[in-house]
């Protein structure tokens, strides 16, 4: 059985480190590097925006620190968990309480209500006020009216709204958000971008943001590039631009 | 799992469910299928066995009978018989000659019974018109009366009111019989029942000593009394009787026996369809799963543990198995009531229509292995769903393995699944052998698959396109190939295996047994006429060749001095004990046995007795030349000593008798004699009346007649055999429209982006029909080989039979298979080319 990951056995100050990460695939055309030794740091309540060209690793680097995927090489520490020593259920449980995510194509369940689709992590939590929570931020993202409706029976802005209650709804330390804006309209995605920013200033989460667009990267504290497998830069000073 | 887990589980079940479940009909009907029909057949036979043990003393005729055969049993035991019980009846049966009086009278072989006052002891007797038994076989002006089964009208053609003639006496024909309460289904009964008093018998002069004839004394005990304590004083009271003592709980064991395999072969052959429609329930759950893969990944990156998702699917599979099972259960249930209210006309045996619990459970628990053993892998394999794909939005399951535990869960569901056939059906041994075959067949089409698929891989670049694309579309990822073949394949080789074991039979029958067998057969010829017989006989018209051979009864009491009781007889031979044998006595050696061992006594012998017996009795009995039997023949006991081992071939429906005495013993007692006699086909009507006129006390048995009944009721068996693999075939089909409808979507796109790439619907047409056509004409080729190498089995080793090869029948069946399987693609790949390409374009 998996320690628990709420009690962090060594307390560390950086709530994400990458250490010499590297991902390399098996294919038929021989072994493919996807990650090349990543190293990087997010502090507590940092936001850090990540641009880069498509296949890059962008994606795959995020799902290495949500633990959906295991790294071949180097270790990551997420909220003072090293995710290496996580079984499946402990890497569940792990995402439950310290993680966020917000997809580009948003992933609601499309049996599932509103209401039910941003309970569903505090349910996972056995939280007993799941569904007055779930009410509460999904108010807090303007769907107060829309709590019964179907995923299908709403457009792209109000999915991926539900989908920043969801993500937020657990209070976790970090939101990973994967293009967020990539299926809205430019408008939509403003008014998502605000949404996200607003929330995330009011509760103090650190953000990993992946974006195309460098206006969108700009409003966070740092912007990292990634390109080959590999950070280049640590761009602190994009921020200040 | 935790409380929490299956709390979960159960919410987010309720909220898919609620949506309701699609692409679940195919799913709920292979398993309401199979449960029906193991459902079915168990409520059936539970209805026919339940009605013979509620009617068991109708049917036998009293609580206990003593029956013995050619002589009756002494006047003490009779009068023992009345002493005991609370009212005693004697049936006397034979076989006789039943004639018109007119101007050369038809005349026909007839089941004769002479009966007393009391009977029928249990149950009624009914006659058309309504009037009592005993009015109508009364004495009318010297005339005694009789009653007839109605065969015997149309047979002799002959009306109530007619005289008839038996043996030497001439009746009136008073009535017909509605219902015989014991005239149980006797498979081989050789003609119409004619009923009589037994003073009208005293008249026919059909009586006489040595007579094949059976008396049958039935007793009527108080009520509850004990039938073992009786049988035990009987025993006690003659200790060297030949009767044989049978009661009403042990009635009818043949047709029990018979309804207790006959179930057992239709019950393994609803676990075949439900095993072939459990391959449809795996594809409708991976199916089902497939277009749930997204939401899997993000319960999974939402923190949901794999075992809730396991048991979320789990619930709602397990809802969905309930519906089927619960849907053929209950068709099951009704089935009794429905299939015996049409149907009770034609069978011989009293019925009682009800709700038996123990096939019903039966049934339900295959349903529910069979759910299991198909769902889990799918299941356990859709936990393994990859969450980081939901990233890249290339959300496809993955083909991992399961983990271990549900690998074990699925093969400990198939084994019980395994073990309930062999061991709930209560025939072990024969259950064995159909598992083996099933098993083997599922392994057989599996590999098939795998080889198609491997071969397809390795072939070189077709050019024709549509040729490409059928064959691609054969091995792509998730392409139902193994499906179809196994599923089908399955059914195909069961139909195969039926009309080959059933073709050879009927084979056997129209063909083979008429060559060798004789035009008649002859009983009761009494020995004073034996001489004039034979000269009728060979100078009837058309005469090829003639056997008649004294025949006695007797009974084995011991071997090598010892008393059959305590004689360690082994289980296959414990029949000698019961039975009572046919013996002769000659002179010559029969030419168409073979001496094994020992040598046969000159024609001149007289000294001790000395028989000659079948070879493997002796064996199974422990025996050898040299030891001695002892046999009770007709009261007299005579032990004999081995001489020589017989080889007989039962099939050349000859006479032959397992016990033949040399001369200088038998020749004295009470006996009458068989006969056989050959005629060319067209001369047999007229040395038929010829003989029937000369020697009317002689039953005459048309053995054409004898074939036609034995065929008559192997059409009723091969029914139930078709209907079964029917049901087997049905499940096949369900799976592959199952099979269809889950590459619906894929096969959609695949039409739409060819009809956009310039492809015609003929084109597309072409090449989804040539795919299904190459899969039906490999899976009917396997299933063919099978099949046949299947009922090959069953013919020569089970049956012991020749086996002909039927390639009509063979090719036949594959051809309906190809067809099946090519017009079911057609049907549903149509539906795929009729889509327009724009609003597909735009969804995907």
């Amino acid at each position: 059985m998996t320690a628990d990951p709420a009690t962090p056995d060594s307390p560390r100050k950086d709530l994400v480190a990458l250490r010499g990460v590297k991902l390399t695939l098996a294919s038929a055309a021989g072994p493919v590097d996807i990650l090349r030794g990543v190293d990087m740091s997010l502090q507590p309540g940092e936001a850090v925006g990540i641009v880069g060209p498509s296949g890059s690793g962008k994606s795959t680097m995020m799902s290495i620190i949500a633990g959906l995927e295991q790294p071949t090489g180097g270790s990551v520490t997420v909220a003072g968990h090293d995710l290496a020593a996580l079984d499946e259920d402990g890497l569940a449980l792990f995402r439950r309480r310290h993680v966020g995510i917000v997809f580009q194509s948003f992933h609601l369940i499309p049996t599932m209500t509103a209401l039910e689709n941003v309970a569903v992590p505090l349910e996972l939590a056995g939280e007993a006020r799941a569904f007055e929570r779930a009410a509460e931020a999904l108010t807090q993202v303007g769907l107060d009216h829309r709590l019964g409706h179907y995923p299908a029976q709403m457009s792209g802005g109000e999915q991926q709204r539900v989908a920043l209650a969801r993500a937020f709804v657990g209070e976790p330390d970090l939101i990973l958000a994967d293009e967020p804006t990539g299926n809205l309209d430019g408008e939509t995605g403003r008014a998502i971008i605000d949404a996200l920013f607003a929330i995330r200033a009011e509760k103090n989460t650190a953000l990993l943001l992946i974006t195309h667009e460098a206006r969108l990267a700009s409003r966070c504290d740092r912007v990292l590039r990634m390109a080959d497998g590999l950070l280049m830069a640590d761009t602190g000073a994009m921020a200040a631009q | 799992m935790t409380v929490q887990d299956w709390r979960l589980a159960w919410r987010f079940a309720w909220r898919e469910a609620r949506n309701g479940l699609r692409g679940f009909r195919v799913f709920v009907a292979c398993l309401a299928l199979g449960v029906f029909a193991i459902a079915a057949v168990g409520s059936l036979s539970s209805s026919i066995v339940d009605g013979l043990e509620q009617n068991a003393r109708a049917i036998m005729g009293g609580d206990i009978e003593v029956g013995q055969t050619a002589q009756n049993i002494p006047a003490e035991a009779t009068q023992w018989l009345a002493g005991k019980a609370e009212a005693v009846s004697l049936a006397r049966e034979l076989r006789a000659m039943a004639r018109g009086t007119g101007e050369d009278p038809q005349r026909t072989i007839v089941e004769l019974k002479a009966i007393d006052n009391p009977y029928p002891l249990y149950g009624a007797m009914v006659l058309a018109s309504g009037q009592p038994l005993e009015r109508a076989l009364e004495a009318r002006g010297g005339v005694y009366g009789i009653v007839v089964e109605p065969e015997l009208l149309t047979r002799i053609g002959v009306a109530v009111g007619d005289p008839i003639a038996l043996g030497d006496g001439v009746y009136e024909l008073r009535d017909v019989i509605a219902h015989e309460p014991d005239r149980v289904a006797n498979a081989f009964s050789l003609g119409p029942r004619v009923m009589m008093s037994d003073a009208a018998f005293a008249t026919t002069g059909l009586g006489r000593e040595g007579s094949l004839i059976r008396f049958r004394h039935r007793v009527k005990l108080a009520p509850g009394a004990d039938y073992a304590a009786f049988t035990e004083a009987l025993d006690a009271a003659f200790p060297d009787a030949l009767w044989r003592v049978r009661n009403a709980t042990d009635a009818q064991p043949s047709i029990r026996r018979f309804i207790d395999r006959l179930a057992v072969f239709l019950t393994l052959a609803g676990v075949t369809a439900l095993t072939v429609g459990g391959i449809g329930v795996g594809i409708a759950v991976q199916a089902y799963l497939s277009g749930k893969t997204a939401t899997i990944a993000t319960l999974k990156c939402l923190g949901a543990r794999g075992s809730t998702i396991f048991l979320t699917y789990m619930i709602q599979i397990g809802l969905l198995a309930t519906v089927g099972i619960a849907v053929g259960l209950g068709f099951g249930i009704l089935s009794p009531f429905v299939g015996l209210a049409l149907y009770a006309e034609a069978l011989p045996v009293p019925t009682e229509a009800g709700i038996y619990a123990a096939p019903l459970l039966l049934a339900v628990a295959f349903g529910v292995l069979t759910a299991l053993a198909f769902s889990v892998w799918p299941l356990a394999r859709a936990r393994e769903v990859a969450p980081a794909a939901l990233f890249r939005d290339i959300v496809a399951s993955t083909r991992r393995w399961p983990r271990p535990s549900y690998v074990l869960l699925t093969a400990l569901a198939a084994a019980a699944l395994i073990a309930l056939a062999v061991f709930a059906t209560g025939q072990p041994s024969i259950a064995r052998w159909m598992v083996v075959g099933i098993v083997a067949a599922l392994i057989g089409f599996r590999l098939t698959a795998s080889g198609i698929v491997a071969l397809v891989k390795r072939l070189p670049r077709v050019r024709r396109t549509t040729l490409r694309l059928a064959l691609a579309n054969m091995v792509r990822p998730g392409a139902p190939t193994a499906s179809i073949v196994v599923a089908l394949g399955v059914g195909l080789t069961v139909l195969v295996t039926t009309a080959l074991v059933q073709g050879n039979i009927a084979q056997q029958i129209a063909g083979r047994i008429p060559a060798v067998a004789p035009s008649f057969f002859f009983i009761d010829i009494q020995p004073q006429q034996a001489a004039a017989f034979d000269e009728t006989v060979k100078a009837a018209p058309g005469f090829q060749a003639m056997e008649r051979v004294p025949n006695l009864r007797g009974r084995l009491v011991k071997l090598n001095g010892t008393p059959l009781d305590e004689f360690d007889v082994p289980p296959q031979m414990r029949w000698v004990r019961r039975a009572e044998f046919g013996a002769t006595y000659a002179a010559d050696a029969p030419a168409k046995n073979r001496i094994v061992d020992g040598a046969w006594w000159p024609a001149d012998y007289s000294g001790p007795p000395l028989i000659s017996v079948e070879d493997y009795v002796v064996r199974d009995l422990g025996l050898k030349v040299g030891d001695t039997m002892t046999f009770n023949i007709l009261g007299r006991e005579v032990t004999a000593t081995i001489a020589n081992l017989r080889e007989i071939d039962w099939a050349d429906f000859g006479i032959n008798f397992i016990v033949m005495f040399a001369p200088g013993t038998l020749e004295n007692a009470p006996q009458t004699h068989l006969g056989t006699a050959a005629f060319e086909p067209a001369q047999e009507e007229e040395a038929y009346r010829r003989v029937t006129t000369a020697f009317p006390n002689v039953s005459t048995v048309r053995v054409r007649e004898v074939i036609e009944t034995a065929s008559q009721l192997l059409g009723r068996i091969a029914t139930a055999a078709n209907g079964t693999a029917a049901i087997t075939i049905a499940a096949g089909i369900l799976v592959l429209v199952g099979a269809v409808a889950a590459g619906h979507r894929r096969r959609v796109y695949d039409a739409v982006i060819l009809k956009v790439l310039g492809a015609t619907r003929r084109d597309v047409l072409k090449a989804y029909i040539l795919e299904f056509l190459m899969l039906g004409v490999i899976t009917a080729a396997v299933a063919a080989a099978l099949g046949t190498l299947a009922a090959w089995l069953i013919i020569t080793r089970v049956m012991q039979a020749e086996w002909l090869f039927l390639p009509i029948s063979t090719i036949g069946t594959a051809a309906a298979g190809i067809a099946i399987v090519t017009a079911l693609g057609y049907a549903g790949t149509w539906v795929a080319l009729s889509q327009r390409p724009a609003p597909v374009l735009r969804t995907e």
